[in-house]
């Protein structure tokens, strides 16, 4: 039953992004225990920047947006952390994260009841993350790295 | 008028958790609206989680946006202490995808889950079934969890 659920979960976004000539989108069926999918999109922004991000579906009420904001950008997370903790205080929707390598990343955990999931509603918060990003990817990253040094 | 209509607006999802609330004996709760500019509501109460109580609060607002927030532990992560926990709450921030650990101005470590919710669509039942989920994680986890924070607070 978990396993149709979750194709079926799949199946809606993809077969959203379908409809919509939503084509940056690339599916990667994973085969985990969660037997999770991720759509795969670079977000690029108006200054150029491609950002690596994914949309991870699995057979649970959960699901999950990640924008990586800079690869192997943080040295030591102890000289950062309070602007990442003033950022996930301040950040209603948004949790920002470093990786064990030093990656950045913006996760934007998403709940929909089960059989409620909504691919219109994914894609309006992939659209705010990027409105988002427009604004404050420079401002975030510059403070991390004066911070790390 | 467009005033009304916002009041209205958080006036329904509130009176609808409180409905909610009232239809299924939930009567641990006490709602404050606060009266600011988000027309924000926010429902007190406390969890049992391994013969503690846990402060938690539903905050809802007249955005799409609703938050659980749980207080983990209050005063914890002050002074020497902030750098340590905040590095532990930043591996579990990794780990546990759904959640999202931060430390207030008041050096509580707190556990929060933001969630949005359509227009007109707020789902009391699910938020329900998400404070099931956090006291399911605590049950398991909190013992653990505290262990670390209080290693990383000396």
């Amino acid at each position: 039953m978990a396993d149709v659920k979750l194709n079926a979960k799949v199946e809606k976004l993809d077969k959203y992004f379908k409809e919509n000539k939503l084509d940056m989108f690339a599916l990667q069926n994973v085969e985990d225990a969660m037997k999770t999918g991720i759509f795969r999109v670079n977000m690029e922004l108006k200054s150029g920047e491609k950002l690596p991000a994914a949309i991870l579906l699995d057979g649970s009420v959960y699901s999950l947006i990640q924008v990586q904001l800079g690869m192997a950008a943080v040295k030591g997370y102890a000289k950062v952390a309070k602007i990442v903790n003033n950022l996930n205080n301040g950040l209603r929707m948004f949790k920002v994260t470093v990786t064990d390598n030093g990656d950045v990343l913006l996760n934007a955990p998403l709940i929909f009841a089960e059989d409620k999931f909504e691919p219109v509603m994914v894609h309006a918060i992939v659209i705010e993350i990027l409105k988002f990003l427009e604004t404050n990817h420079k401002v975030i990253m510059d403070a991390l790295k004066a911070a790390d040094k | 008028m467009a005033e009304k209509k916002v009041d209205e607006k958080v006036s329904a999802k509130a009176a609808k958790l409180k409905a909610f609330f009232a239809e299924n004996k939930m009567e641990m709760f006490q709602d404050q609206n606060v009266n600011d500019e988000a027309q924000t509501t926010i429902f007190r109460s406390k969890m049992a989680v391994k013969g503690q109580l846990l402060p938690f609060a539903i905050l809802l607002d007249q955005s799409v946006y609703a938050l659980v927030q749980v207080q983990l532990a209050p005063a914890v992560a002050v002074g020497d202490a902030f750098e340590k926990v905040s590095t532990y709450l930043n591996q579990c921030n990794n780990r546990v995808r759904m959640f999202k650990f931060t430390i207030s101005a008041a050096g509580d470590v707190m556990l929060n889950v933001p969630m949005t919710f359509k227009d007109d669509d707020f789902n009391p039942a699910l938020m329900n079934a998400i404070l099931v989920e956090i006291i399911k994680f605590l049950e398991v986890e909190y013992a653990g969890f505290m262990a670390q924070v209080w290693t990383s607070a000396r």
